[in-house]
Order: C-alpha cells, then sequence, then structure tokens
C-alpha cells in the first residue's frame, strides 16, 4: 500500500493503518527532525509530536500525490518551534543502534558536526527519502540551484571525511 | 556518491526507535510539552485554586457584568481585541499593534453594545485609510470557551455587519478560535494576534509549503486573497484585487507567452511566493503549462511546460533510494548529447554558465544559466524533452558567486599568506553573502578569516588555540 492509502485510512482513525505507518517511515521523519535540530531526545519528542499530527489532520490532507513532503513539512514546522522555544547543545550520545559497529555513530556524527544546517537536511532528505532536488528545494524553500550546490557541497566535505576514516 | 548516501540511510535505519504509544493519540495536542511541565505547575495550581476560591467567595455576589464571556479580535492590519461580557457589552479593549492604537486613540468604547463598538472600529479604520478599495478584507475572530456560544457570537456579528456595510463591498473573513496552547505560541513568536494566527493556520494547513514566517507579514487582504479556495475559511464578499494585474491580465499574459489560444482545463488561483502570484495551469497540444506571474508587475517569474503525458510521481515510497542504476536499455543518449537538446530547445548558441547535468531517476536533469535567466530541463535517457522551466528571476548565494571577483583560491591564498603559513589541515571554505569565510588549522590551532569577495580585504580573523 502506499502513503496515500495509509493516509486515506488513517484519516477514519484507524489505528492499525497508523501504526503501520509508523513502523514504515520513524526513521524517516526522525532522521529529518534530528537534522533540524541536532538532539535526540528533541528529535523522538518531534518524531512523535508529527505521528500524532498526523493522525489527527490526515483529513486535511487531500491527495496531492507528495505525502512525504506534506509529512515532512509538518515535522520541520515543529522542528522549528521547538529550536525557539529551547535552545539546546548537539547531543546524541543517548542515541541507541541496533548493531554494536561503531561506523553508524561515526557517520552519523560527521552528519551533525561537519556539515551546516541545510546542508545536513539536504544529504538527509536525499538519501532517506530519494526526493528529486526540486522537491526538497520546496520542503526547504530554497532555490533548486542553491539545493544542487549544497548538495554537491555536502557530498564533496563527507567524501574528503570517510577519506580520513579509513 | 551514492555510495556515502547509501550508508547514511543504513546508518539511520540502524538507530532504535521506540514503538509508538497509541495513547497518545487520545490525548490532547500539544500535551508533549505539558507532561514535562505538569510537576513544576504544582505549587502554581495551589495557590491559583486558593485565590480562586477567595474571589468566588469576595465577589460572589457580583453579577457577571464584569466577567469576559467571550473575546473578538478584529484584524485588518490594525489588530484591536474586544473582551465582553454575558450581555455583550464591552467591558475592555487591547490594542495589539501600533496601528491599533491610533485607532484607538481617541475612542471610549468600554460599556458599550458589542456591534456598536466593532461599527465604529471598523467606521475609523476606513476614515483612517486602512480599509480602501485596494484592501477591503476584515478579519472576525470570536473566541471564548463554548464552541456553541462562539459560532453564534460569529454569525451574529457577521450578520450586523453585512447589514451595515451592504454598499460597502467589504470582504468579511470570520472565525472561531479555540485557545489551543499551539496557536497561542504561534501568535506570541510572531508577534501577530490569534486570530490572524489561525487564518495561517488554516491556510498552511491546505497549502503546507507555506510559511507562518512569510505568512505573519502579509496583510489580512493579501491572506484572504491567497486563501480564496480554502474551504475551511468562512468569506463575506470577495477579497479586493485591485492592487493587481487582475485574473484576466494574467490569463493573457500566460496565453500569449506560450503562444497558445485554444486551451483547456484552465485554472488560475493566487498563491505566494515571496510576493503575490498568479498561478496558471492549463493544458494545450497534449503539453501541461505552468506559469507562476508576478501579481503586481505582470512579469513572468517562472513557467515549466510538461510535453509528457503522463508523468508519474516517484515520491510514494519511502526508504526506496535505488534510482540511477536501473537498467537503461534500448537507446540512451549521452550527457553531451542531452545537452545539446536542452540548448538548441533554448536556442543558445553562446557559453551557458553554472552548467550541471545529473543523472536522477532515469532521466537526465539538467541546468544552466545564460543572460540572467535560469533553465531547467528534463530529459529522457531517448533524448525527449519531458520537462523544462525558465526562471527569469533568480538570486541566492550562487548568483553571488558567479559575481564575487576574487577566486576561492585567491581568497585563501590571502588567508594563508596572512597568517604566515602554508601547510593547513581541515581548509573550509564559504561565499556568504560577498564575503568569503574561511577556516583551517595548523596543528592544533584553528584560524578563522572573513574576506571580502570583492576586494579582497580581510574583514576579521582569529586564531584559537
Amino acid at each position: 500500500m502506499n502513503l496515500d492509502g495509509y493516509l486515506e485510512r488513517i484519516s477514519f482513525n484507524d489505528t492499525e493503518a497508523f501504526n503501520e505507518l509508523y513502523n514504515l517511515i520513524n526513521t524517516n521523519v526522525y532522521s529529518f527532525a534530528l537534522s533540524i535540530l541536532k538532539n535526540h531526545d528533541d528529535a523522538l519528542d518531534v518524531t512523535q509530536e508529527t505521528f500524532i499530527s498526523i493522525y489527527h489532520n490526515a483529513y486535511r490532507y487531500q491527495n496531492q500525490g507528495k505525502p512525504m513532503a506534506w509529512i515532512l513539512t509538518i515535522t520541520k514546522n515543529l522542528a522549528y518551534m521547538k529550536i525557539r522555544s529551547n535552545k539546546k547543545e548537539v547531543d546524541i550520545t543517548n542515541i541507541e543502534f541496533k548493531t554494536t559497529d561503531n561506523y553508524d555513530k561515526i557517520l552519523i556524527n560527521y552528519l551533525l558536526e561537519n556539515l551546516n544546517d541545510l546542508e545536513r537536511q539536504i544529504i538527509v532528505l536525499h538519501s532517506l527519502n530519494g526526493f528529486k532536488f526540486h522537491e526538497i528545494a520546496g520542503i526547504l524553500d530554497l532555490k533548486l540551484t542553491t539545493t544542487l550546490s549544497k548538495y554537491h557541497r555536502a557530498i564533496k566535505k563527507l567524501k574528503e571525511l570517510m577519506k580520513e576514516e579509513k | 556518491m551514492k555510495n556515502i548516501e547509501n550508508k547514511i540511510n543504513k546508518a539511520f535505519h540502524n538507530i532504535d526507535l521506540p514503538e509508538f504509544d497509541n495513547k497518545k493519540l487520545n490525548e490532547k495536542k500539544g500535551i508533549v510539552y505539558m507532561e514535562k511541565k505538569k510537576r513544576n505547575m504544582v505549587p502554581f495550581l495551589v495557590t491559583a485554586c486558593t485565590l480562586v476560591f477567595c474571589l468566588l467567595i469576595g465577589f460572589g455576589v457580583y453579577n457577571n457584568n464584569f466577567k469576559v464571556a467571550s473575546r473578538i479580535g478584529i484584524d485588518v492590519n490594525p489588530s484591536i481585541e474586544l473582551k465582553i461580557n454575558k450581555k455583550n457589552k464591552v467591558i475592555d479593549v487591547i490594542a495589539n499593534n501600533e496601528d491599533g492604537n491610533k485607532i484607538l486613540s481617541d475612542m471610549d468604547l468600554n460599556g458599550s453594545d458589542m456591534n456598536v463598538a466593532i461599527n465604529a472600529l471598523i467606521g475609523s479604520m476606513v476614515k483612517n485609510g486602512y480599509i480602501d478599495e485596494l484592501a477591503n478584507s476584515i478579519l472576525i475572530s470570536v473566541e471564548g470557551n463554548s464552541l456553541e456560544e462562539n459560532e453564534k457570537l460569529r454569525q451574529e456579528i457577521v450578520n450586523q455587519l453585512n447589514a451595515n456595510l451592504a454598499n460597502n463591498n467589504f470582504s468579511i473573513v470570520s472565525q472561531t478560535v479555540s485557545n489551543e496552547s499551539e496557536l497561542e505560541n504561534i501568535a506570541n513568536q510572531y508577534n501577530i494576534s490569534l486570530g490572524k494566527a489561525k487564518l495561517i493556520q488554516d491556510i498552511i494547513a491546505n497549502n503546507n509549503l507555506l510559511t507562518y514566517e512569510e505568512l505573519a507579514n502579509l496583510s489580512i487582504n493579501e491572506l484572504n486573497l491567497i486563501s480564496s479556495n480554502n474551504e475551511n475559511i468562512k468569506v463575506e464578499g470577495s477579497a479586493s484585487d485591485k492592487a493587481y494585474i487582475g485574473y484576466d491580465k494574467a490569463k493573457e499574459i500566460a496565453l500569449n507567452h506560450a503562444g497558445v489560444t485554444d486551451v483547456t482545463n484552465y485554472q488560475v488561483e493566487m498563491d505566494y511566493d515571496e510576493v503575490i502570484v498568479y498561478e496558471i495551469e492549463f493544458r494545450a497540444d497534449n503539453a501541461k503549462y505552468e506559469y507562476e506571474i508576478n501579481a503586481t508587475t505582470g512579469d513572468i517569474m517562472e513557467y515549466d511546460i510538461d510535453n509528457h503525458k503522463n508523468v508519474n510521481d516517484s515520491n510514494n515510497n519511502s526508504s526506496n533510494n535505488n534510482t540511477g542504476n536501473n537498467t537503461n536499455n534500448n537507446s540512451t543518449i549521452s550527457r553531451d548529447r542531452a545537452k545539446e537538446i536542452a540548448l538548441s530547445h533554448a536556442g543558445i548558441t553562446g557559453n551557458v554558465s553554472n552548467y550541471k547535468i545529473e543523472l536522477d531517476d532515469n532521466s537526465y536533469e539538467i541546468e544552466f544559466r545564460y543572460n540572467n535567466k535560469e533553465y531547467d530541463y528534463d530529459i529522457s535517457l531517448s533524448g525527449e524533452i519531458l520537462k523544462y522551466s525558465i526562471d527569469n528571476d533568480y538570486d541566492d548565494d550562487d548568483y553571488n558567486e558567479t559575481h564575487a571577483s576574487i577566486s576561492r583560491d585567491k581568497a585563501k591564498e590571502i588567508a594563508l599568506n596572512h597568517a604566515g603559513v602554508s601547510d593547513v589541515s581541515n581548509f573550509k571554505i564559504e561565499l556568504d553573502d560577498n564575503k568569503y569565510e574561511i577556516e583551517f588549522k595548523v596543528g592544533y590551532q584553528e584560524y578563522e578569516y572573513e574576506i571580502n569577495a570583492t576586494t579582497g580585504k580581510i574583514i576579521s580573523y582569529e586564531i584559537d588555540d
């Protein structure tokens, strides 16, 4: 079932569909929230708030063909509110990984420490959601060209960092 | 590239996220914040309860004359709030902004009837030029404890206004507002009234690409114009678009530009994209046209022509990222050929700047600039132009980049010379607002420079151990 189908069912308060949707895309929502907030606990809060908002507002989603963009725009708005209400330090120490390998942690740390905010958000939107660049530009309110140049800059930075890692 | 992105994707999917607790769904929105506050609130609650109790004893004999039953917000640009009691008499008036203060300056409305007060306020706004034929929208927001009462009051006010202003051609947007903490936060953040925050919230719910930041600065008339298709918003009369070129003129501009006369599926609406725009869509000769036209100047800001009959949207799928490597069978054109096709379609023979090409989802995405315009093409692997757009109005940091008169290398040289070093690590350079921001390390020492991108002058520098 595609995301439109889930939202349709959720608009009738179908909690089963809601839980399936949560399990399907919670990583997408969380990663975008983390890329804005740089703080694990805040990102978890915003993830939860996003899903609560999806549940209550699914009926407002009128099959515009861009469900993921709709969802992540909610995440963005909620995350920005959070930033304003409490500015916190970068903190990802309490992220728990399913694997014991340290590599994932290092990579996410690079993302948060070495990329600037927009670079990080673009990279996360592109690598987790497979959005096209013009869609990313739409979500982040950027020009397509800005999105592309920031993307290329970010990839270059990451490549260099990962080289050092090896 | 894909390699790093796959690793990022995997890393995030390896993060252990909690299950969703469905109990949260039945609680009121915003409860997430309240949970944390609860503990601290207890002492306050105790004091507050005692206080309320004393008040009840003390003023129990008092009748309801001084108790606020509802609040009525009036927004044009002046923003004013009336507090009224059960008998619809005004007990307090507050101006929410500068313009509101001006309107209230010589008025004493306390004790008067609600409808009389609203009429007087609107009269004064007309007299002071806040409402005229170019901007005729008034927002009425009713807030109180009972939804039913709010709605009754809203209807009564709108009926009264309609009767009193029948000949004036006003547009009255009206709504009931429940006092949610979420909404109040927004109102405080952007320094707007609760009513305006609610209206913006409704607009964003319908078009979630807009943001509170952008819309908070718009006038009620502008908000009214761009929300004309929103069913959740109740409007009497239509918002004045006399400050703009008008729907007919906008259509004429788009059709002329497209060189077509016979169109189907024509749609137009007013929207906001840094300025108020007309968004026009139509079909002609199997192609789909989209135009964005500046509503004030009539300039074409962007257009998009899609020759593909059935563009399928590829984003109903979330964590899947296997683009690019799909087997592309039979005829596949080269990157150079794709560039040729785009340039010849654009009618450009000279050199273009900022040229970029990328293979994405089985088509080439090409982008370049020429003559102060920005071109985007989407060309299929068989060489067909799927989509293109031309943006006549771009400005961003890349634009600055082409206008920066000293290069990144030159800026680096200036910084290193000044620092008197040659072998550096972690070198970073970024162009921002016509200045290069440079960072590097020598051993454990960190250097930061800001260099003017036009003159090469060092604006500031900092050395940290």
